[in-house]
C-alpha cells in the first residue's frame, strides 16, 4: 500500500484504474486527518490527464448509475474521508497516455488548510 | 404486507430483479462488431450459456467493477475447468467512442485479451439502442463537458447489469454488475451449465 504522511494528514491505499489514451479513468485513496481541525479538499490535478474533478457515482431511483461533479469534500477532524470505487473518486478526464497496471504518475491535492499536497499515484 | 415486504427483500437480495423471465434477444437479426473488427451475428452465441456485462470503456468508476466482477466469474470458471462452457460478452452501449479498437485496447489493460471466449462487442448507434432497450438496459447520455484546453468529453447514465443467459437464450439470472457476489454468478451458471 502506498502512503504518505503530510503534515497532519495520512494518505493510504492509493491507486488508479487502468486507462486507455483519450479516456477516462479514477483514483481512490483514503485521507485521514489527525488533527483536531476539519480541512476541506477543493480541488486536483494532473499531468497525466487534461482534467481532474473529484466526482460522486450513486444510483437513481430508476436503478440507474450516475455520476455527479462534488465541488469539495470535507475532512472530519480524527476522521477520514474515502475515495472508493462506486461513490467518490478523481475523475481523471481525457488521459494523455495510456495507464496501465504497475505504472505510476503525480498527482497534487489541495487543501484549504493544508495547502498543496503532492501524492504518488500507482495502477492497478 | 409484511410477508410481502419479506418477500421483495428476498428478491432483492438475490440480485434479480422482476423481470426473471425476460429472453436474449435471439431471432431479432442483431450483428455487432467484435474487437478484433469482426461482424458478430448475435444469434451465433444461442446455445451457449452466456455472461453479458453492458459497459462504456470511458466510464471510470462503475463499469470497471463490472468488467473486473466478470473477470473474477471467469476466473473462478476456470479454476473449476468450466470456463471453455461459458461465453463472455462485454457489450458497450457507447459506440460513437467505442470502436473495435478502442475495445481491443481495453480488453488488454483489463487482461482479458488472453481469455479467447470473450468478445467486446459494438455497433452503430441505431442497433444498439435497439439492442439494449429489448435487454431494459437504461441509456441517457449526459451533457457535454469542457476541459480548460476546450476538449469535450460526455458519460453516461446507465443500468448496472451483468446477465447469465442459458442454452435457450433465457436470461436466468440478472445481478447488480458492481456489486455481485461472485459466488451467486457461479451458482447460477452451474445450475444452467
Amino acid at each position: 500500500m502506498i502512503g504518505f504522511l503530510i503534515a497532519s494528514f495520512d494518505i493510504v491505499g492509493i491507486w488508479a484504474r487502468p486507462g486507455i489514451k483519450g479516456g477516462n479513468s479514477a483514483v481512490y485513496m483514503i485521507i485521514k486527518n489527525n488533527d483536531t481541525l476539519p480541512d476541506t479538499l477543493y480541488k486536483a490535478e494532473s499531468e497525466i490527464c487534461k482534467k481532474v474533478e473529484i466526482h460522486k457515482s450513486y444510483e437513481d431511483k430508476r436503478g440507474r448509475i450516475r455520476m455527479k461533479k462534488v465541488g469539495f469534500v470535507v475532512i472530519p477532524p480524527k476522521g477520514e474521508f474515502r475515495f472508493e470505487p462506486g461513490s467518490y473518486h478523481f475523475m481523471l478526464i481525457k488521459l494523455k497516455r495510456y495507464l496501465r497496471g504497475g505504472k505510476r504518475f503525480k498527482m497534487s491535492l489541495y487543501f484549504k488548510r493544508n495547502g498543496k499536497v503532492d501524492i504518488d499515484v500507482e495502477v492497478k | 404486507m409484511k410477508r410481502f415486504g419479506i418477500l421483495l427483500a428476498f428478491i432483492i437480495s438475490c440480485g434479480k430483479g422482476l423481470n426473471y423471465t425476460q429472453n436474449f434477444p435471439f431471432g431479432k437479426g442483431y450483428v455487432l462488431v467484435d474487437q478484433d473488427g469482426n461482424k458478430v451475428k448475435l444469434d451465433e452465441f444461442k446455445g451457449k450459456v452466456l455472461v453479458v456485462g453492458y459497459i462504456y470503456t470511458h466510464c471510470p468508476d462503475v463499469c470497471p467493477l463490472i468488467t473486473e466482477n466478470m473477470k473474477k466469474i471467469y476466473k473462478k470458471l476456470e479454476d473449476k475447468g468450466l470456463a471453455n462452457k461459458v461465453v463472455f460478452l462485454s457489450i458497450t452501449f457507447d459506440p460513437r467512442r467505442d470502436k473495435p479498437e478502442v475495445l481491443k485496447e481495453y480488453a488488454k489493460i483489463y487482461g482479458i485479451d488472453r481469455y479467447k471466449n470473450w468478445y467486446l462487442l459494438t455497433s452503430d448507434q441505431k442497433t444498439i439502442d435497439s439492442l439494449m432497450k429489448d435487454l431494459s438496459i437504461l441509456v441517457e447520455i449526459g451533457p457535454m463537458e469542457f476541459t480548460e484546453t476546450g476538449d469535450t468529453t460526455y458519460f453516461i447514465v446507465h443500468t448496472d447489469r451483468i446477465h447469465i443467459v442459458d442454452r435457450k437464450g433465457k436470461i436466468v439470472a440478472y445481478f447488480k454488475g458492481s456489486e455481485l457476489k461472485i459466488d451467486d454468478a457461479i451458482k447460477e451458471i452451474r445450475r444452467v451449465l
